[in-house]
């Protein structure tokens, strides 16, 4: 079909139709309903590589208080740890489709991670809290530049980091590598991503690729 | 292949690309509900970053006065007026209430005021069905295998299941009187269409049923704009729309009440549902106003001699929207 022998009628037409699947939808901006308090740790080993990557999510109180409601098994309005243990079962099990929503990279190069032994779920002060630690799926030595971020690619749960120092690298070769912490201006990326977020929409409608511009990393630099 | 069928072509092919699209129904960690995103193509979504923005900064606001009010009862007045900001922003970002709203209104020759009706009666009924869920899952299901997250994902299917029936059922209401007529073009092999149809060789080919006026005779073969666009506003079917929407209640009303019970903070809790709904309803109302506006345009635009087939093709479009978004949200959820 040639549009461009559309009639005006026909492209106000469309545009008003555009408009209202503009209404419906978004490219991946659901907005986030779960808010968690995060805490990375880079774990290094002595022979200088990552060994570990250890998560601590803190959720806010009104998101944990529907997890009572569900989980409650028992009814006695505290989580018990049976109960939580079903809770960290549940949530090891999702994640694994979504990455453990670590976007970890070496030198340039994406490297997934294997899926925790073990998803602790815990809860303090009316705050589910989610302890696990997730290992890269080859060895990564520490070389040249790494980056680590956590970020929700669907937009669920949003990940946050309240201060630079809740990122950080430990273990014993820490001292072998200097950090940074990155907190990309969502503006600035959108900006300066227009023609090639607007690609990967349609190359790529959930999403999962571009969401590691938007999400707060550690860079690691090391000679 | 003649100008009229030309335009429906357009529409039809341009409605399913913009339902081409990816939902996310299920929460990722595998606990808590997540609201429906669909998420097609980058069409506008710089405005809707800006949505976003402004409802996430309202949903956390909003938490932020819910565990104030929990040690300070007199804060109520601005946990009522964040969610009223938050339910305003919350219906401009992506959903499904507004999408079927405003395609039925498209789709029908329903008066604004009453589509306004329609908006807020469907937000409310969201509302409502917030509180009987979280009600049902404090009170009834609570120590059973059923969880408050197994009772919405429950509605939403059932909301998503009568969207496709209903978009199903007004495309149907849509594409009878086409068929009536016996005219010609006909919508359901339109795509396969490669017979030229000339325009004036099938006189003898319609029927002509009583009170029909063929006006178009000779010149077009759509019917009398009139037959396909229900004139009378048909409560049934209005009452179908509002309770297809309203079966799905909103995530930030079930967190909200969630920990308003936990808290005991009930009248709290359900103001603040009440309050979320009423910001929903004016953007609905909004938007569906916005969306029959559009349609009269390019109506305008079209000039009297097309505005028959321009308006059957709107119409159409508007109903084959509902039944791909329910479509597509249903297969999403299951």
């Amino acid at each position: 079909m040639n549009t461009g022998s559309l009639s005006p009628s026909c492209k106000t037409l469309i545009a008003a139709f555009g408009f209202l699947a503009a209404s419906i939808s978004s490219p991946a901006l659901a907005h986030p309903h779960v808010f968690a308090e995060a805490r990375l740790e880079v774990e290094t080993t002595i022979d200088g590589t990552i060994a570990e990557l250890r998560n601590v999510w803190r959720f806010d109180e009104v998101f944990s208080s529907s997890v009572v409601i569900d989980f409650d098994t028992n009814n006695n309005l505290v989580m018990d740890p049976d109960e939580l243990k079903i809770v960290g079962s549940i949530v090891k099990e999702s994640l694994e489709e979504f990455g453990y929503y670590t976007n970890l990279s070496g030198n340039g190069r994406d490297i997934s991670v294997l899926p925790p032994e073990q998803m602790i779920a815990d809860f303090q002060d009316g705050q589910l809290l989610l302890i696990f630690a997730v290992k890269p799926a080859e060895p990564m030595p520490l070389t040249g530049k790494l980056s680590v971020g956590v970020y929700d690619p669907t937009m669920y749960a949003a990940i946050d980091f309240p201060t630079d120092g809740d990122l950080l690298v430990t273990g014993p070769s820490a001292d072998k590598c200097e950090t940074n912490v990155v907190r990309p201006d969502p503006d600035k990326v959108l900006a300066e991503n227009q023609a090639s977020l607007t690609e990967a929409f349609f190359n790529d409608p959930g999403g999962n690729d571009i969401s590691k511009l938007f999400a707060t990393r550690i860079e690691i630099n090391c000679k | 292949m003649t100008k009229s069928q030309r335009v429906t072509l357009a529409l039809l092919a341009f409605s399913s690309v913009m339902l081409a699209v990816a939902a996310h129904a299920q929460s990722p960690l595998g606990i808590g509900t997540a609201e429906p995103s669909v998420t097609p193509s980058g069409f506008g979504w710089q405005f809707l970053a800006f949505v976003n923005e402004q409802q996430q900064a309202f949903y956390r606001a909003l938490t932020g006065a819910l565990k104030a009010i929990r040690d300070d009862q007199s804060k109520l007045w601005l946990l009522i007026v964040l969610s009223f900001a938050y339910g305003v922003f919350h219906a401009a970002g992506p959903g499904h209430g507004k999408a079927v709203i405003s395609s039925y209104m498209i789709a029908n020759e329903v008066a604004l005021r009453r589509g306004i009706l329609l908006s807020f009666l469907s937000s409310f009924l969201q509302g409502v069905t917030a509180i009987l869920v979280v009600g049902a899952a404090f009170l009834l299901l609570r120590g059973t295998s059923v969880s408050m997250t197994d009772a919405t994902h429950f509605m939403e299917l059932a909301s998503y299941l009568l969207i496709t029936l209903f978009g199903a059922w007004l495309l149907w209401r849509k594409l009878r009187p086409l068929r009536a007529v016996g005219s010609n073009i006909s919508i359901t092999h339109a795509g396969a269409d490669n017979h030229h149809h000339g325009h004036s060789h099938h006189h003898h080919d319609h029927h002509h049923h009583d009170g029909e006026v063929c006006a178009t005779c000779g010149h077009s073969h759509a019917p009398d704009p009139a037959m396909i666009s229900g004139r009378h506003f048909s409560l049934r079917e209005a009452w179908s729309a509002v309770i297809a929407v309203g079966l799905r209640p909103c995530s930030g009303s079930l967190l909200v009440l969630s920990f308003a019970l936990l808290n005991g903070l009930y009248v709290g809790g359900i103001l603040s549902v009440f309050a979320i709904s009423l910001g929903t309803a004016i953007t609905v109302s909004a938007l569906a106003t916005m969306a029959v506006l559009a349609k009269d345009l390019a109506l305008r635009f079209a000039g009297s001699g097309r505005a028959a087939t321009v308006s059957m093709a709107i119409e159409i479009g508007g109903a084959l929207l509902v039944l791909a978004l329910g479509i597509v949200l249903f297969t999403a959820a299951l």
